[in-house]
């Protein structure tokens, strides 16, 4: 359980992708103890009518725990939020009860066009009223908490007035929201803008994060960027061991959206997770709490 | 929003998304003072990785849908009727599932394609395809309950399997899935449209059989229905074979 936001202890999970439904419909997998599955795929139509998928969501979660992802909130948008948006998202987690949600701390279109990216805020206190004045109220209207997820970025806006850890820091301590923290994306960011990755991971509450991403991405040389279709760095695994170790009631999950491998691969990874936490919480006491929570 | 609406993170998202969809050639020389230098990677090079994640993911998403329609038009052309549409509607859909639904329409106004009007009905299938393959396809058996005696002599409607879809083509352009040359000439085609192991499939219907699920679409109650196989001037008898036909492929989900 994590303590801050009472969230359940799941294990390590991966996000569920087309390629593997079948494969999950079937039992293959051995390893992988929850799923993410992105929101948007699973809502109905903007015409309300119901989408397929929902069948293999129900077959689904009857043997793994399932938490919802989304991409589209647009929490930092200057546009108002689509009320139908939301209507369907609370619709869709009224019928299947994950164990948490979670969006990103971006914007995605402004004007009433959806550009279908994520794109950063400038860290300004501007943003940051609005942005918590518009969880406070997506929280109200949903009746649960959301986790908010760090974006990757390759751009800094000059109307920045603090860091983006500062900034996300305050947002969750605002608006009462908890954190989905992706150590890829810090390394990512922290590749484009050259800070330190663990100044950004030391700076976060550790009451407030609820969810961990891990990822691949593409190493330019003077950059990077976040595209989910490589195994994980060493660098990020090293990000992961941090938080391993320092959030040890935190649930992780490999992200791959990509050039998607077989299960077996994708099931590396997730053990792969397992064992590192393992060996972080080993190391730091032999307590019950190790065992039971991982169930080795 | 109308209270504390802010100011100038408003101006940063509006100058920042022009200059996202802003070709790459017609950008200013001179960095943007909303954004920060990096002394590693130039501006545009940093701006260029949304530019191009937002136009190519689009695209992407359009090629997957429009396979065959791609196919047809071939790449070049294909490609920039994309990025045309695109332009003229920006999507508005919160899922990229949805963008799909621009492109038929798009492609009678585009000046490139709009003297073709196999082109429009070929994407209209294939985005009609899309969407049975992602609707939700139920079978509700009680079928068996029709023999039941309070059923008996009740003017009862059919309920139709929310896959299902009817789509008529006046060039028969599903021939091009199998011949992306397939001849344009006019030729009539009446399809059935439905879900099948998660894919959007069709079956070439005779009229008759056409015209009658789609009034039983609309939920005709059985009556009227029989009228309209009157209209058709048909053998009767047909008709119960339809519906044998329809129950069995689960067609039909349910009646009241
Ligand atoms: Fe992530």
């Amino acid at each position: 359980m994590q303590k801050g936001l009472e969230l359940p202890f799941l294990g390590f999970g991966a996000g569920l992708r087309h390629e593997h439904f079948d494969d999950f419909l079937k039992h293959k997998n051995q390893v992988i103890q929850w799923v993410e599955v992105v929101t948007e795929n699973f809502l109905p139509w903007e015409d309300e009518v119901p989408r397929y998928p929902y069948k293999i969501l129900e077959s689904i979660r009857k043997d793994f725990p399932v938490v919802f992802h989304g991409v589209s909130l647009s929490i930092g948008s200057v546009d108002p939020i689509s009320p139908s948006y939301l209507k369907r998202w609370k619709q869709l987690i009224s019928e299947f009860n994950p164990a948490w949600v979670s969006d990103h701390l971006c914007w995605t279109g402004v004007k009433n066009e959806k550009l279908h990216d994520l794109f950063p805020l400038p860290y300004s206190n501007e943003a940051l009223s609005w942005v918590v004045e518009r969880i406070s109220r997506v929280q109200e209207f949903l009746g649960r908490r959301i986790l908010i997820e760090n974006v990757s970025s390759y751009v800094s806006f000059s109307d920045d007035e603090m860091t983006e850890w500062d900034f996300l820091a305050e947002v969750a301590k605002r608006s009462d929201c908890g954190i989905l923290l992706d150590v890829n994306n810090i390394y990512v960011s922290s590749r484009n803008h050259g800070f330190d990755p663990l100044d950004y991971l030391k700076a976060i509450p550790k009451d407030r994060v609820g969810q961990i991403h891990v990822a691949g991405h593409t190493d330019k040389g003077d950059h990077c960027i976040d595209t989910h279709d490589h195994p994980v760095c060493d660098s990020v695994w090293d990000l992961y061991r941090w938080a391993a170790k320092n959030l040890p009631e935190v649930s992780a999950m490999i992200e791959w959206d990509d050039r998607i491998p077989t299960l077996e691969r994708l099931e590396e990874e997730v053990s792969k997770l397992k064992r590192i936490w393992k060996e972080e919480n080993d190391r730091k006491s032999s307590s019950k709490f190790v065992e039971a929570t991982i169930g080795l | 929003m109308i209270e504390n609406h802010p100011q100038n993170l408003s101006k940063l998202q509006s100058d920042f998304k022009d200059l996202v969809l802003e070709e790459k050639n017609k950008l200013a020389t001179h960095k943007p003072e909303f954004l920060n230098d990096s002394e590693t990677v130039d501006w545009k090079k940093r701006l260029g990785i949304y530019q191009y994640a937002v136009l190519e993911r689009q695209i992407d998403s359009l090629k997957d849908d429009f396979e065959i329609t791609e196919k047809v038009m071939g790449k070049e052309p294909f490609r920039r009727m994309v990025i045309a549409c695109l332009k003229k509607y920006p999507s508005t859909y919160h899922s990229l599932a949805e963008l799909s639904q621009n492109v038929p329409q798009f492609l009678t106004e585009f000046e490139e394609t709009k003297t073709q009007p196999w082109l429009y009905e070929l994407a209209e299938l294939e985005w009609r395809l899309i969407r049975a393959s992602l609707s939700e396809n139920f079978i509700v058996n009680n079928l068996s309950e029709l023999q039941n005696e309070e059923n008996q002599g009740k003017d009862l409607t059919f309920l139709l399997n929310p896959s299902i879809d009817l789509f008529f083509s006046k060039y028969s352009v599903q021939n091009f899935f199998d011949d992306p040359k397939a001849p344009r000439a006019e030729s009539a085609s009446y399809l059935l449209i439905f879900e099948k192991d998660r894919s959007g499939v069709y079956e070439v219907l005779d009229k008759n059989e056409w015209t009658l699920l789609k009034e039983l679409r609309t939920d005709i109650p059985l009556s009227k229905l029989n009228q309209v196989f009157a209209s058709l001037n048909v053998d009767e008898a047909k008709l119960g074979e339809y519906f044998m036909k329809w129950s069995n492929a689960g067609f039909i989900s349910a009646f009241k």
